[in-house]
């Protein structure tokens, strides 16, 4: 990025909206000439008179466009809820640290995803299906709290087309719903996997993230520096600078998002990183 | 120790100097403000200086990252939205800074500019432009104020790096020592005026050093006991949680600290028109933690003040920074609201574990 | 006609101090053109500490809220206009009333947030020029007659009582002095039904029914032994819950035992304000004149630097359907601006000339430290619409204002409370202490981004703050609906679990006020000091099905 265009946002028109669940929506922008990201990276997304906030990029890098899900949480994402497509958002980015994935090819992978933390791994889960044949099996447990909740449910047969296995759950179902009522968790007991080759990418609410990571390594017995998560703070510069998204020593807008769990236990002794 | 030139230049002759300084561009010095304080303020006149102060109660950070900075400004026109980032950078001199201001300076330049990430192409355009364009002319404290404790550390009475120039009062002459190519710069524009100093000066120099180092005052600041246990982590709950209740939530100690430089950014107007600016801000208030949708990992006050001690004094961040986060100014002491200041937090911290004194209520020496 | 912002050139090198226009405390501090302030350090109140809201003072000089230009109403839009157009609209507009309906059909809001010269001009516009006496200030709000004091004392205090205050939350330098003692080695006793945040610093807290509070005050002030300098701090907690008449007889005893009472006014110069007479003097009071105009007595309104509409929305909202004109003069673009007929650009504290007086009674003068961003201030704004209608103001000079200023001392009389009732648990109080929530100061500077009362951007729809342990025992959990019952209503509103609120209390903050009593019978009325009151009620609570 070069250093004239820190703080100085790209203008691009919204292509596209389109629902997803209550309070959710994503949103398809153009590449700016030149933009190339990689998986796990976020954008600081700057609606002029309301604000900036920070957003993970939803789609695979070698997708063509920019696909972002936003869920309406606040003042920011409020007002960009009501644009319609045509109108113009800043982007700032892309920002941050990537999810290492090269270095593990020929890997079974397993994601969680709880509630709206598909979306920063949808990019991966992408990226690892265009090159389907480099990785073992492909897991996504993902829970919501509703089934009405559930983030992406018209990809979930594209995705199982191309070989991956997905597990849902909800913490309450409805008179439809027939799978698996609980947390993402309590999915842990029914996959079978190998856990000296297994990669984890893990993403949702703080408190999801903790016992997700912690059951991983404890239960299933993935090694501790092979579950990967990507924290959320609320970061107004996405640069290292103003300060706000620092957990104990490291700045989660350009030490992370994306963190290991060891990291992660090393941040905990300082801080709460949840 | 780089090698440092040493020169000497008669008190009349600096304030000569500064006129010419002041008439080119923006000199920047103490100037006394109605109550009797001193406050660095842009100076067109040299005789509006004042020399009768030991400290300003605002550091001069405020024309590195002014308190409130216009970023960028947006407008539609036709339609089309026009964004352009503002870069104001004046061509400025500082005369009259204290040590440990400067070294807030370095310190903050350090973060700036991205050399805490290895990523100078992080490098932020605005600070950096303002303090390209900065000269410092600092001026060594021979008699510190009660509240200082810049000797604990590292942050003064005297420097050897960070400043352009560094003026030492030696009765009839300011000992002048030259730490960059900008200070260079000044004493060969002004050749006539700078004298080669002689050993003697700077002999006096070294037993004023010494001098002032004896009279420091009564609030201590045990930096490397602090710094081992915060890094080591397990300093009883109960000792923030003290703290956290005396706590007032003002901010100041963040607004005045000279190596503090968090901030908040703001969008002010409507769609069609406005800017986006820059505000300083303190992470002791609860709204700098929240994340969207409500959520805050750092909700109690002694959780905040936790954070503010451990950016300030953990090994991870000295690894990172090159030094612990306190100057010893001894602004904090004055402005805190509720008496938990740096020097008093730190001592709490430290008696702590030597007599769980943090049951008793600490009181201010 | 916009006044640039820079005036680097014109401000003085040797400052003034200005004063801090948020609460009562009244610290002096330097105020620059760039957008940043400095706490005075050789004053006395401020000694280079300031709180939260007195830094964030400071974003006023670049508020988007700044009322630049005098709008006019026209064809329901308001629209910028001109000075001369603007004075020459209100001027006919309030002569036509007044002499259609007579003086007393104009109601006029004075305000704690203008110099006392302001006010003074106010009341002298109000009574010679439109010849009304209902002329009062919502900023009266929770306002008590009292002594004076001075802040240097209170740090050189051996024992200090707080009655019902939560000054840390909301008189932060107040409470600089109170811990400054406490580190001196002061006793601190707490009488109070919630647990505000310096409780856990107190060697004695009195956590009473809010029906005993009162009660439970004097007997502690009997039973105490005083030693060294004592001080008593109360604020309008104890006024707001109807018990004015019987505080004053705490006080009385409090100091006949040579206990020193503190008042801690909650807005910057409401001494200062109640001193230029605007309170009630024979004339209807702030809550009245609404009142009035909702039932189409009072025609119009005259409002300088106030707005209704923080604290009574409701009332305001319908008294702004009867009235045919408001005229607003204000540095801010308040809700009270967008329903005015004209509206007229003011200045802050810091552009000024005059003084305030803080909770101590110090009265201190005010200077403009910067240019001020629009081209009349108050007292010319009002002298020349004064003309406008044919009589001319005196020019508020120090002698004048001097000679003016008057002590009020209105007879109490006490109100009949509520009675604790075994069907209903728990009491339902006001809690007073969110005061800056929703107001225009809080909203002109960026107060929101920082502020502990951040809560209340999770609550929009307000809050209930109930017990912890409470609300465990209920099985209640945060932002949970709960439905509050009492013997005259009920309300539902979403629950807030913290220690705050002591056990069998619920409290609710001062913005939901109308919108609880009108669910609960309506606002109640202490006539004799024009106050509307929230008694503590007995309530029962249930979790919403």
């Amino acid at each position: 990025m070069k250093q004239e265009l820190l703080f100085l946002p790209t203008l691009v028109t919204i292509k596209e909206i389109k629902p997803e669940i209550p309070a959710v929506a994503t949103f398809r922008l153009p590449k700016p000439d030149g933009f190339s990201h990689k998986a796990g990276q976020f954008l600081e997304v700057s609606l002029f008179g309301k604000g900036e906030v920070p957003i993970s990029i939803s789609s695979p890098p070698s997708y063509e466009d920019l696909l972002l899900t936003i869920r309406n949480s606040g003042y920011v994402t409020g007002a960009i809820h009501k644009l319609k497509e045509g109108d113009v958002l800043g982007i700032r980015g892309p920002l941050g640290n990537t999810f290492p994935y090269e270095e593990y090819e020929g890997w079974d992978v397993i994601f969680v995803g709880g509630g709206i933390g598909l979306a920063p791994l949808r990019s991966l889960l992408w990226e690892m299906l265009y090159h389907r044949d480099k990785f073992g099996r492909i897991l996504l447990l993902y829970g919501a709290r509703s089934p009405a909740d559930l983030l992406y449910p018209w990809q979930y047969e594209e995705f199982e087309r191309n070989g991956v296995e997905i597990l849902l759950t909800v913490d309450r179902g409805d008179e439809k719903w027939t799978g698996n009522v609980g947390v993402v968790t309590t999915l842990f007991d029914k996959v079978k996997i190998e856990p000296e080759r297994t990669v984890a990418y893990v993403c949702g609410p703080p408190i999801m993230i903790r016992f997700a990571m912690r059951d991983l390594v404890e239960k299933i017995g993935i090694a501790p520096h092979n579950c990967i998560a990507t924290l959320e703070r609320h970061m107004k510069c996405g640069v290292g600078k103003c300060g706000h998204c620092v957990i104990a020593e490291k700045y989660v807008c350009i030490d992370g998002p994306v963190f290991r769990y060891p990291e992660i236990k090393m941040l905990e002794r300082y801080d709460d990183p949840w | 120790m780089p090698d440092l030139t040493y020169k000497k230049i008669g008190k009349e002759d600096l304030m000569k100097i500064l006129q010419e300084i002041a008439n080119e561009e923006e000199l920047i010095a103490p100037v006394e403000m109605f109550g009797g304080e001193a406050l660095f303020q842009p100076v067109k006149d040299v005789n509006d200086i004042t020399f009768n102060y030991v400290n300003t109660l605002f550091p001069p950070k405020q024309f590195l990252l002014p308190r409130f900075e216009k970023i960028l400004t947006y407008k539609k026109e036709d339609g089309k939205l026009k964004v352009e980032e503002i870069i104001e950078a004046p061509k400025r001199t500082i005369f009259g800074i204290r040590s440990c201001d400067v070294e807030g300076i370095r310190y903050s330049e350090f973060f700036y500019s991205g050399k805490m990430f290895q990523r100078e192409d992080l490098a932020d355009p605005h600070f950096m432009a303002r303090r390209n364009n900065l000269t410092i002319i600092s001026v060594a404290c021979l008699n510190p104020a009660p509240t200082c404790f810049c000797v604990c550390c590292d942050g003064g009475p005297f420097l050897e790096r960070g400043f352009d120039l560094q003026l030492t009062d030696l009765g009839e002459y300011w000992l002048c020592e030259v730490g960059s190519e900008k200070g260079t710069a000044i004493i060969e524009k002004f050749p006539s005026f700078f004298i080669d100093a002689e050993e003697k000066d700077i002999q006096k120099r070294k037993e004023l050093e010494d001098k002032v180092l004896e009279k420091f005052g009564p609030y201590p600041a045990f930096s490397g006991a602090t710094l081992r246990r915060i890094t080591e982590g397990n300093i009883p709950r109960e000792v923030w949680e003290s703290l956290g209740e005396r706590c007032i939530v003002c901010g100041g100690w963040q607004l005045l600290c000279p190596l503090c430089f968090c901030y908040t950014v703001v969008d002010i107007g409507d769609e069609n028109e406005g800017y986006r600016a820059r505000i300083w801000d303190s992470c002791h208030y609860e709204g700098y933690h929240r994340l969207a949708g409500g959520p805050n990992p750092r909700k109690g006050r002694d959780r905040r003040r936790e954070r503010c001690i451990f950016h300030k004094f953990s090994w991870q961040y000295v690894e990172r920074m090159g030094r612990h986060g306190c100057v010893g100014c001894g602004r904090c002491v004055i402005t805190c609201m509720g008496y938990v200041h740096m020097p008093q937090t730190v001592w709490e911290i430290r008696s702590a574990f030597r007599e769980e004194s943090y049951k008793k209520e600490a009181k201010v020496r | 006609m916009e006044i640039p912002v820079e005036s680097r050139e014109l401000s003085q090198l040797k400052k003034q101090p200005t004063i801090c226009s948020f609460c009562g405390c009244g610290c002096g501090l330097y105020f620059f053109s760039e957008g940043f302030l400095v706490p005075a350090q050789n004053h006395p109140v401020s000694r280079g500490k300031l709180c939260l809201r007195g830094w964030s003072y400071a974003d006023l000089r670049f508020t988007p809220k700044r009322l630049k230009s005098p709008l006019i109403r026209r064809n329901g839009k308001l629209e910028a206009a001109s000075w001369e157009e603007a004075l020459n609209t209100a001027g006919e507009a309030l002569k036509a009333i007044r002499d259609k309906y007579g003086g007393d059909a104009i109601g006029v809001l004075g305000s704690a947030r203008a110099s006392v010269e302001d006010n003074f001009t106010l009341y002298q516009f109000a009574t010679k020029v439109l010849g009304t006496k209902n002329i009062d200030s919502f900023y009266r709000l929770g306002f008590f007659p009292s002594e004076d004091f001075s802040f240097p004392d209170l740090e050189k205090a051996e024992q200090i009582i707080l009655l019902a205050c939560d000054i840390a939350e909301r008189h932060a330098q107040a409470a600089s002095f109170v811990t400054g003692a406490l580190a001196r080695g002061a006793f601190l006793y707490i009488i109070d039904p919630r647990m505000p945040q310096m409780s856990k610093l107190a060697s004695i807290h009195i956590q009473p029914s809010p029906f005993e509070l009162l009660k439970e005050a004097e007997k502690f002030i009997e039973e105490l032994e005083v030693r060294g300098d004592c001080y008593l701090l109360y604020s309008s907690e104890i006024i707001l819950y109807g018990w004015a008449c019987e505080a004053r007889k705490v006080i009385e005893k409090a100091i006949t035992k040579g206990i020193k009472p503190l008042f801690l006014c909650d807005y910057a110069n409401q001494k200062g304000m109640v001193k230029m007479g605007i309170h009630p003097q024979g004339g209807l009071s702030f809550y009245e004149i609404l009142d009035e105009a909702r039932k189409g007595n009072i025609k119009a309104l005259v409002i300088m630097s106030d707005n209704p509409s923080e604290r009574f929305p409701q009332l305001f909202k319908e008294a702004r359907e009867k009235l045919e004109f408001i005229l607003v003069i204000d540095p801010l673009r308040t809700d009270a601006v967008e329903v005015s007929d004209v509206a007229l650009p003011g200045t802050f504290f810091f552009e000024k000339e005059g003084s305030t007086i803080n909770a101590e009674g110090r009265r201190q003068a005010l200077h403009p430290t910067v240019t001020p961003q629009v081209e009349k201030n108050e007292i010319e704004t009002l002298i020349a619409l004064g003309e406008k209608l044919g009589v001319s103001l005196p020019f508020p000079s120090g002698e004048l204002v001097e000679m003016e200023m008057k002590e009020w001392k209105p007879e109490l009389s006490p109100t009949t409370q509520h009675t604790p009732s075994p069907d209903y648990p728990f009491t339902l109080l006001l809690d007073p202490s969110y005061i800056w929530a929703g107001t225009a100061m809080a909203q002109a500077t960026f107060i929101y981004n920082r502020e502990s009362s951040i809560i209340l951007s999770d609550f929009p729809e307000g809050f209930v703050n109930i017990n912890s342990e409470d609300a465990k025992e209920l099985k209640i959990r945060d932002r949970m609906p709960v439905k509050i019952e009492t013997p005259l209503g009920s309300i539902t509103l979403p629950a807030y679990t913290t220690l705050r609120a002591g056990k069998g209390v619920l409290l609710f903050p001062l913005y939901l006020w109308e919108k609880v009593a009108e669910k609960l019978g309506g606002v109640e009325f202490d006539k004799s000091h024009g106050m509307p009151i929230f008694k503590p009620i007995p309530a029962r609570i249930a979790k919403e099905e």
